[in-house]
């Protein structure tokens, strides 16, 4: 009886990780899913870092725009990262899920750009900042904006 | 009122400038989200209830931004910038800047 005490809370980590595992990963396949079908549905919005409009358009509007996620690593990347930083060294894990997020604010912003009607968005610009503070880390939020621009003829 | 993060409104031209207008906005959220967080953060994925948060709260910044420039007798804000910072856990502050303008 008594080892049951000692190895349950260990069979409980690895249930937890095992869980984690299939949850973050299922929910990184179907955002991508989405993400991949949703660029498609947006692409013609054009996106340029350029500061300012070149001097041969002919700009009918602008408007500042913006689209924002904030995401959290499951623990299963989590652990896996603190293992990592023993050895140090890349830490791919976290790369999908950042990727994911910065996809998914740009997207949002493109459709806050597409619903009112413009076509281009310059001067695009992607901020990220940790939200929770020490180990108490709660995610990551990624911001996207830019000003979007309606163009005459 | 212009909003746009350039430096200045495509199209228009800058008549007068007022300075720098700003505005911020902490929030918190209740502890109720905050365990959900804590639980989704085993999950992993989207917190909507944070990315909601956060949105409010930089439209609220946004907002001050525009009444302070506003009052400045501004019809535009140009080169507007956010920045996050954490206060505490569990509460986010965000800030908005930019420079208040007069264009036409």
């Amino acid at each position: 009886m008594d080892y049951v005490v000692v190895v349950l809370p260990y069979l409980l980590t690895i249930g937890l990780l095992v869980g984690a595992y299939f949850t973050g990963t299922s929910f990184k396949r179907n955002k991508l899913k989405q993400i991949l079908q949703d660029e498609i549905e947006t692409k013609h919005i054009a996106l340029a870092t350029f500061k300012s409009v070149p001097p041969d358009w002919n700009v009918e509007s602008s408007r500042l725009v913006y689209g924002s996620i904030m995401v959290a690593a499951d623990f299963f990347s989590s652990f896996l990262a603190d293992l990592k930083s023993i050895f140090g060294g890349p830490v791919h894990i976290f790369e999908p899920l950042l990727d994911i997020a910065r996809r998914e604010a740009v997207l949002r912003m493109k459709r806050e750009a597409m619903q009112q009607g413009f076509s281009v968005v310059i001067n695009v610009r992607l901020e990220t900042s940790e939200i929770g503070e020490g180990k108490n880390i709660l995610g990551v939020e990624v911001i996207s904006y830019g000003t979007a621009i309606k163009l005459g003829k | 009122m212009y909003l746009t993060n350039t430096e200045t409104v495509p199209g228009k031209t800058i008549e007068a400038f007022f300075g720098i207008a700003s505005g911020s906005s902490v929030r918190s959220k209740h502890m109720g989200s905050d365990f959900m967080a804590s639980v989704q953060n085993m999950v992993g994925g989207e917190l909507d209830a944070y990315t909601k948060l956060l949105d409010e709260t930089r439209k609220q910044a946004i907002e001050r931004m525009v009444q302070q420039a506003q009052s400045m007798g501004a019809n535009a804000v140009v080169n507007v910038r956010f920045s996050t910072s954490n206060v505490a856990a569990g509460a986010a502050e965000i800030f908005a800047y930019g420079t208040a303008v007069r264009v036409r």
